[in-house]
């Protein structure tokens, strides 16, 4: 049994994202014709919604993640208000897919995505190195045979 | 062996059909200017020499097609200029379906789907015209069983399950359409003498509530009945015929639909009930087969209408994966887990009266129409309070190496049947509350084209995790990470 857990550099690739969201979002208020106090209400409560994101809900979600690899399945445990438990037995797997963006492979981290026949698990960004080597025990277990 | 079919002449109208709707209509009122005026036209030169080209290619494509039929591969040809070459094996086949329109009684031809696991979601994988002996011949060799048995569900039963499947929405979906496209052949506007026509009737009648009640009672009405007469004469002279390896399903009265499929590639198999067949007490079988049928689900009915425990004596042996062992999981029954049941409906209902109180107040002259409303909600939170009931008190899941889970599903009931093996996903879901209490809620989803799921809530999660990593070989993933 082989536990993942992800990097704290997770985080920080999540929070520039949000944070781009944050100023697009910022951006569209101020280009919007609303009166003055209605706009300033709006940027406050994205603020506030940001930095809970941002600096409360993210943290704890991504050391919340949890993957394992237990004999013929996969275990992906996360969530902190509504904890889930996803099983995927191997058998069931069709593929595995890593993907990595400009901004994640600045970060040196890998997303993968886990392909049964009508549903997807997606496992946040892993290091480079936990991704190769998450995948390369799956292909060991025979999932492709 | 190799046998080659060719397609049936009808297949050509097939092909030219996605364009008769924008040629036709022209062409044929280019026609009338021609005969009122007596003077050949562009329009008319026009619309008929891309009438000639669209039929000719699909002459072309309907010469182009073979199937041929070898030992264990099934080989489609089609295309002229693209020619596409699709080759199947036997084994890897979902089900084969053969559907008689009127038209092909009299033309002698089928349209024949053939499906598999693969291929888009509610579409056949491939569909052609067949002549009819060929399509019989096709059917005899590739699900070539000795009947065993044969049964016939007699036209009261279908209408039951008609009756209690139909719903005021379904029959809009499908009727709506229809009237809008008569409509507009006929070059009438049929939706608004229609509504002209049931606003005056509903006038007719007093009631205490105001006249647009009785205008929007009166449209459900009418697309619940549209849903039931679709969905009778859709599954009317329903039959089944059991071999020892396949199934073949015959329903429809104007449409003939047959399907056949091997046992072994039943995914699942639900017993459900609506909310209306709770009242008499009957329940419908539907099994899931991956990859078939071109309609909003694919899972075919089986038994329409019938009591469970009949149901589940005839097929037991029949699919052995609706017998489970193992221990019966049940919902915790805990005062506090009961009262959590009733918090939403109460939630909601108190919702509904805060927004309706202040309508009521700022607008009294549609007081009525207001308490109609609120008629209607009350009625939905008490069926939402039922269902939810139900599925504290006969909840139930048994994981061995067949799953059974009983639940509730919108204001139905569920029982799902299915291999372990067959099981893609499990997912256990804990809210604040759950981990108090100790309890989840487990889905498990079925690794299908279909993929059916079933969720069974309020379960103890120790029982659950530990049933769990036995069945799944898991070994003490649970006790380590909790």
């Amino acid at each position: 049994m082989k536990t993942y857990s992800l990097p704290k550099r997770t985080v920080s690739l999540w929070r520039l994202r949000i944070a781009a969201l944050f100023l697009f979002l910022l951006l569209i208020v101020f280009f919007l014709p609303l009166p003055r106090t209605a706009a300033l209400i709006i940027t406050a409560l994205l603020s506030v919604l940001f930095a809970a994101a941002a600096f409360w809900y993210l943290p704890r979600f991504i050391k919340s993640c949890r993957i394992t690899v237990v004999n013929d399945s996969i275990i992906i445990k996360r969530g902190i208000i509504v904890e889930n438990t996803h099983i995927l037995p191997f058998s069931r797997l069709i593929h595995t897919q890593s993907v990595q963006t400009p901004l994640s492979r600045m970060f040196s981290l890998t997303m993968i995505f886990f392909k049964a026949t009508r549903f997807n698990l997606i496992v946040p960004e892993l290091t480079d190195a936990d991704a190769k080597e998450l995948m390369t025990e799956i292909s060991a277990e025979g999932v492709y045979e | 062996m190799n046998k080659e079919y060719r397609a049936h002449p009808l297949m050509i109208l097939s092909f030219i059909r996605p364009f008769l709707f924008a040629l036709v209509i022209p062409l044929v009122s280019a026609l009338i200017r021609y005969l009122t005026d007596r003077k050949p036209n562009n329009i008319l030169a026009f619309e008929l020499l891309i009438l000639a080209g669209i039929t000719l290619i699909g002459v072309a494509r309907y010469y182009s097609f073979k199937l041929i039929i070898s030992e264990n591969m099934l080989t489609i040809k089609i295309g002229i200029i693209f020619v596409r070459t699709s080759r199947i094996s036997l084994s890897k086949l979902s089900s084969v379906q053969s559907e008689y329109t009127p038209l092909d009684l009299i033309f002698r031809s089928v349209t024949y789907s053939i499906n598999t696991e693969a291929g888009s979601l509610k579409k056949s994988d491939f569909k052609f015209k067949l002549w009819r002996k060929d399509g019989t011949e096709i059917s005899e060799y590739l699900y070539a069983d000795k009947t065993v048995s044969r049964i016939k569900f007699s036209a009261i039963k279908v209408a039951v399950m008609a009756a209690a499947t139909s719903s005021a929405a379904t029959g809009m979906v499908i009727g709506v359409p229809v009237i809008r496209r008569v409509g507009k052949l006929l070059g009438i506007g049929l939706e608004e003498m229609l509504f002209d026509e049931i606003n005056t009737v509903s006038n007719k009648f007093q009631t205490y509530f105001p006249p647009i009640v009785n205008t929007v009672t009166l449209v459900f009405l009418l697309g619940y009945a549209v849903s039931f007469v679709y969905s009778f004469i859709k599954h009317v002279n329903f039959k089944l015929s059991f071999g020892e390896e396949s199934l073949v399903v015959h329903s429809g009265f104007f449409v003939r639909f047959k399907t056949a499929f091997k046992r072994s590639r039943v995914n699942n198999v639900k017993i459900e009930q609506t909310l209306l067949m709770r009242l008499i007490r009957r329940f419908s079988l539907k099994v899931s087969v991956g990859g078939f049928d071109d309609a909003k689900s694919v899972s075919q009915v089986v038994v329409p209408s019938g009591k469970k425990a009949d149901i589940l004596s005839d097929f037991g042996e029949y699919f052995p994966f609706l017998v489970s062992d193992g221990r019966t999981l049940h919902p915790k029954r805990t005062p506090r887990i009961r009262n959590r049941i009733f918090m939403w409906p109460l939630i909601y209902l108190l919702i509904n009266l805060a927004i309706s109180t202040p309508l009521i107040l700022a607008f009294p002259e549609f007081d009525r129409l207001i308490q109609f409303l609120n008629l209607v909600v009350f009625v939905v939170l008490l069926c939402l309070t039922a269902s939810l009931v139900y599925e504290y008190r006969h909840g139930k899941l048994k994981i061995s190496d067949n799953i059974f889970a009983q639940s509730n599903r919108f204001f139905g009931t569920r029982a799902f049947y299915s291999p372990k093996k067959n099981i893609g996903q499990i997912k256990i879901t804990r809210f604040r509350f759950d981990r108090d209490n100790g309890i989840c809620r487990v889905r498990f989803t079925v690794c299908s084209e279909n993929a059916d799921s079933i969720r069974v809530r309020f379960l103890d999660h120790a029982q659950v995790t530990a049933d769990l990593a036995n069945s799944f070989n898991l070994g003490d993933y649970f006790d380590t990470h909790e």
